[in-house]
């Protein structure tokens, strides 16, 4: 054991954790620094494509533009969608990713090779083709899907539009959502069961522990950590959600399609006025942050060493 | 005993049987894109559906690969999307570490940042980046869509990290430096091994994200040449109509290299983990 | 160790790799090397139809401007304006920008284009009204006309003789009685036939039968533009449009006309209102047709009910040369052979319009464009107003449409909304 000087041993432990994280933090500074800071200021200010070309700075309007969203009823209209539609989301990825982890331990190693490969291309395809491929499949005249349902239960589906009613609409919203997102909580999880020793499982079920009961309490609190990750990323994803809706209605989403991405976008870019844009997207974030201040509050008191 | 391994492989067929059965549903709409690359586009609408092609052509794929710049296109998405997967995979890791088991002070900051700076939309900040990178001379090159991708790759990357080194325990690491290894060490010897296959599912989170963003690649990019896959995509689209066999075979040839990358590595690592398994 | 090192050295060396990969792509950061450089941005579609009148202008172009390097980058639509916003308020400005003729207002205002002096230009006198008054503000021309499409009426030829009809309609009554032999003939038998294909959010047609009727999208008094949708006479041409959709039309009323070269290729179309290159669309395996149509199509002027052809909507695109261009003089020279009459024959050869009324005239009247041609002189173009982009992108029109055409709303109610909505953004820049 090389003889160390315990000051200089302490000064260089002290100094680790932040040369560690010194890459990160400095690339996302230089990255998103700037940019931010611009949407922030962005959103006190007025600006029109006139002064984006030309350079001038636009006219500062303090709060007017958060006023002006927060006070439109349509507003809180969108954001109890996203509410709504985030945690359906999520609820049904982790629910359905959980059960392909699990599926992915129980079966032989080949299946576990079909099945991993299945979900990897799911997650490889492009989102463009695959709203093609599902506007295909719930096509009012040509559809495979009203073609099976009329198969299925004898009623006549043939030129059900599944888009004309919001809630039909988004259920089929919902499902593309969820099945783009399944191979992402599927694999992360099942990564994560693989990390659960067998011993601890085994153990358990010498003493009489089955199923259910065995996985509520040994199997998922081991997992527990990485489930509320993948639940809280899956979340906040889903209720930023915008390229789904967007090309599910061919990028032109109806007023009742809104979220508060597809919202934020239409304002910023397609009308162009960006300040309004960038407000509502900053409130969007002020919301997930207070949304998930519990999760928050469970992160940073978990991994409390030394 | 062998009632009860009689019992297991009954298990193991029954969640064999479902497995498949998920496994198909999930595909179909896989299934339907190669469907469509492989036969002509009129069967794309066609009354009832068929779910077998009646005639299957090389035509679609021949258009796809033939077009203005398809190698190249390629060329850009590996560099771009290797490039990020990499460097987020090297610098988060030593963050996620840093993160997950030393205290110190910031750190509480550093999590509440890492998770702010995932519910910003990207595509909202797509002008002032693209400003940002003019100043930098960056428009137009890889690098500067590399730096791009990391703005979200990273905060994810150290963001699952974290998750995933938080689940293992660390007694021991504590051990390991027991036996006289140093922190840094210890981790290298011992958590990175277990943590083999979080890296795997983040590095291809990471790299699937980066071989399909479209809107930012191209603001970013101008020359043609130096064009990724997504945009040659959205280019089967013109005021004249959508090539969508073209498309759908353009698409196949896109999401191929990912699947078959993580075919490769997802080998590698089955034996990492089995290794990992035994030493426990 | 040594395993681990390797690792890292490895790890470390294709980051260094690839950086060198990159970097090595990364020589055009904006630039000019020695020669001069011409930046034309144009969509995918002129690399779709027509690369090779690119080519041959660059090749002229190279004649004139010898030692200039022009680059020809092509756009998307759906995120072309993103990305001209960004560069426009950047350094590397394009020299060319192609912009669509209903798009094209809202940058002039924002003083994004220069001026061009259209006597520089072929057949600038004949400019097409459509593609020239969305290029004018305070009486200077800051974009040169490219080309324009006009919608016509075509059809299935042998379903017409199938049903006893020898020739096109002329008039509106003769259309209702063509259609109704149609009907009648093929849509007993097969519920999914259309006798007309009209989607619901179809806009260019429905407002082609809204201006029929004397209507207005929006009217300009002083220099406010106000939206006239609901008036009695756009009304008129509304329910005009929606008794059509109601009698002939079995499809699926809140899509619009994006399926259509697939959905008039399953052979359940006898007519519909279209641009004349997608004749050939229906009949294109690459569109989704099916080649087995090819030649069964004709056009026709489509008949109003007022008694006229239906005024075509004429979509067309310009091109501008940017304030911020440092090359104004060679992108106006690129512009001015991109669009003098020997480019202008290339387009019309490719079922497009030309962008002047002198050449009109060069159009096959007995083609397949011949009817475009002769409908153009009717045509309309959406209103220039500096907010228009806006109603386009915010869907205000097409939510609309769509709304009628459900039966969601009545017309009237659809009208006020969709006024309202209009009147909050169209006089903003």
């Amino acid at each position: 054991m090389p003889a160390r000087r315990p000051g200089g041993a302490r000064r260089a432990r002290r100094a680790t954790p932040y040369l560690l994280i010194a890459p990160m933090v400095g690339t996302l500074l230089l990255v998103l620094g700037y940019p931010l800071v611009d949407m922030v200021l962005l959103s006190f200010k007025d600006m029109t494509r006139k002064q984006l070309f030309a350079g001038t700075a636009p006219p500062w309007v303090g709060l007017d533009q958060y006023r002006t969203v927060l006070s439109d009823g349509f507003f809180w209209e969108v954001v109890a969608r996203t509410v709504a539609f985030a945690v359906v989301c999520a609820g049904l990825t982790m629910l359905c990713g959980l059960a392909f982890a699990l599926l992915l331990r129980a079966v032989s190693a080949w299946v576990r090779v079909v099945l991993v490969g299945v979900l990897v291309a799911v997650w490889a395809m492009p989102f463009m083709v695959a709203a093609s491929v599902f506007r295909w499949l719930s096509d009012a005249d040509y559809g495979v899907v009203n073609w099976l349902l009329g198969r299925v239960t004898g009623a006549d589906f043939r030129g059900h539009n599944w888009f004309s009613d919001p809630w039909q609409g988004f259920a089929v919203i919902v499902a593309v959502v969820v099945w783009g997102a399944i191979p992402f909580a599927a694999i992360t999880l099942h990564a994560a069961l693989t990390q659960v020793p067998a011993e601890l499982e085994e153990a358990a079920r010498v003493d009489g522990a089955r199923g259910v009961a065995l996985f509520r309490h040994v199997t998922f609190p081991m997992i527990r950590p990485l489930f509320t990750v993948v639940a809280a990323l899956s979340a906040i994803w889903d209720f930023g959600a915008f390229s789904q809706i967007w090309l599910m209605r061919g990028g032109q989403p109806e007023r009742d399609y809104y979220l508060l991405g597809v919202y934020s976008f239409i304002e910023s870019f397609a009308v162009n006025r960006y300040s309004v844009g960038a407000a509502i997207a900053l409130v969007t974030v002020v919301l997930l942050l207070g949304g998930s201040a519990v999760y928050l509050r469970q992160v940073l008191r978990t991994g409390e060493v030394e | 005993m062998t009632s009860r391994d009689r019992r297991r492989r009954r298990n193991r067929r029954i969640a064999d049987a479902v497995g498949l059965l998920a496994a198909a549903v999930m595909a179909f709409p896989v299934y339907w894109m190669v469907l469509t690359a492989f036969r002509p586009a009129s069967q794309i609408l066609h009354l009832p559906p068929q779910f077998w092609p009646s005639s299957v052509t090389l035509d679609n794929f021949r258009r796809a690969v033939s077009s203005d710049g398809f190698w190249s296109n390629v060329r850009s998405s590996v560099v771009i999307g290797v490039g990020t997967v990499l460097i987020s995979l090297v610098i988060g890791t030593l963050a996620a570490f840093a993160v997950a088991r030393f205290a110190f002070a910031g750190r509480r900051a550093l999590v509440l940042a890492l998770l702010c700076v995932q519910t910003i939309p990207l595509i909202a900040l797509v002008i002032p980046v693209y400003l940002l990178l003019n100043d930098l001379a960056l428009t137009d090159t890889l690098t500067g869509v590399i730096l791009t991708y990391l703005a979200f790759a990273l905060p994810f990357t150290v963001w699952m990290l974290r998750g995933f080194i938080v689940a293992i325990p660390p007694e021991l690491e504590e051990a390991a430096m027991v036996d006289g290894c140093g922190r840094l060490g210890a981790f290298r010897r011992v958590t990175l091994p277990l943590l083999a296959p979080g890296l795997v599912a983040t590095s291809i989170f990471a790299l699937v994200q980066a071989w399909n963003e479209y809107v930012l690649a191209y603001v970013l990019l101008s020359s043609n040449s130096k064009r990724t896959l997504p945009i040659w995509l959205v280019s089967f689209q013109t005021s004249f109509g959508t090539d969508y066999g073209g498309l759908m075979a353009g698409a196949t040839l896109t999401a191929l290299p990912v699947v078959v990358a993580f075919l490769l590595v997802q080998r590698r690592i089955a034996a990492g983990l089995a290794t990992g398994a035994i030493r426990g | 160790m040594t395993r681990t090192v390797r690792g890292v050295v490895a790890t470390a060396s294709a980051v260094a790799l690839l950086a060198g990969a990159a970097a090595c792509e990364s020589g055009g950061g904006g630039s000019a090397k020695g020669s001069q450089r011409l930046t034309v941005w144009l969509t995918v579609d002129a690399q779709e139809s027509w690369p090779d009148l690119v080519e041959s202008t660059n090749t002229r172009f190279a004649q004139q401007h010898p030692g200039v390097d022009v680059a020809v980058e092509y756009q998307q639509w759906t995120t072309k304006n993103l990305k001209l916003d960004a560069a426009l308020a950047g350094r590397d400005v394009p020299d060319v920008v192609e912009m669509g003729n209903s798009e094209v207002v809202n940058y002039l205002v924002n003083d994004a284009f220069a001026a061009v002096d259209p006597a520089n230009y072929d057949h600038s006198a004949e400019w097409l009204p459509a593609l020239k008054e969305p290029c004018e503000l305070n009486g200077r021309t800051y974009c040169v006309p490219y080309y324009v499409g006009a919608r016509v009426g075509i059809y299935r030829t042998d379903l017409f003789q199938q049903a006893g009809l020898s020739k096109a309609p002329d008039t509106y009554p003769e259309l209702i009685t063509d259609l109704d032999a149609l009907k009648a003939r093929f849509g007993a038998q097969d519920h999914a036939f259309s006798a007309l294909y009209m989607p619901g959010r179809y806009w260019y047609a429905a407002l082609a039968f809204l201006k029929d009727a004397g209507g207005d999208i929006a009217v300009k008094t002083g220099d406010q533009w106000k939206s006239a949708l609901s008036t009695p006479k756009s009304v008129a041409g509304l329910k005009a449009w929606k008794d059509l959709l109601d009698a002939y039309y079995v499809g699926d009323r809140s899509k619009d006309n994006g399926d259509e070269p697939a959905v008039v290729g399953q052979g359940k179309v006898a007519m519909f209102y279209g641009n004349t290159w997608e004749a050939e669309a229906a009949a294109d395996p690459q569109s989704g047709g099916d080649p087995a149509l090819k030649g069964k199509f004709a056009t026709f002027p489509f008949p109003g009910p007022s008694g006229g052809p239906l005024p075509p909507f004429l979509g067309g695109s310009e091109l501008a040369v940017p304030t911020k261009s440092k090359n104004q003089r060679l992108a106006q020279d690129w512009i001015k052979l991109f669009t003098d009459r020997t480019s202008q024959q290339r387009l019309i050869k490719a079922n497009t319009l030309p962008n002047n009324t002198a050449q009109l005239a060069d159009v096959d009247p007995a083609g397949v464009n011949g009817s475009a041609a002769k409908a153009a002189a009717r045509g309309w173009v959406t209103p220039p107003a500096p907010g228009w982009v806006a109603v386009e992108k915010a869907n205000i029109l097409q939510e609309m449409l769509e709304d009628i055409a459900t039966g969601k709303h009545t017309i009237e109610d659809a009208t006020k909304t969709a006024d309202g909505r209009i009147d909050a953004v169209i006089n903003k820049n």
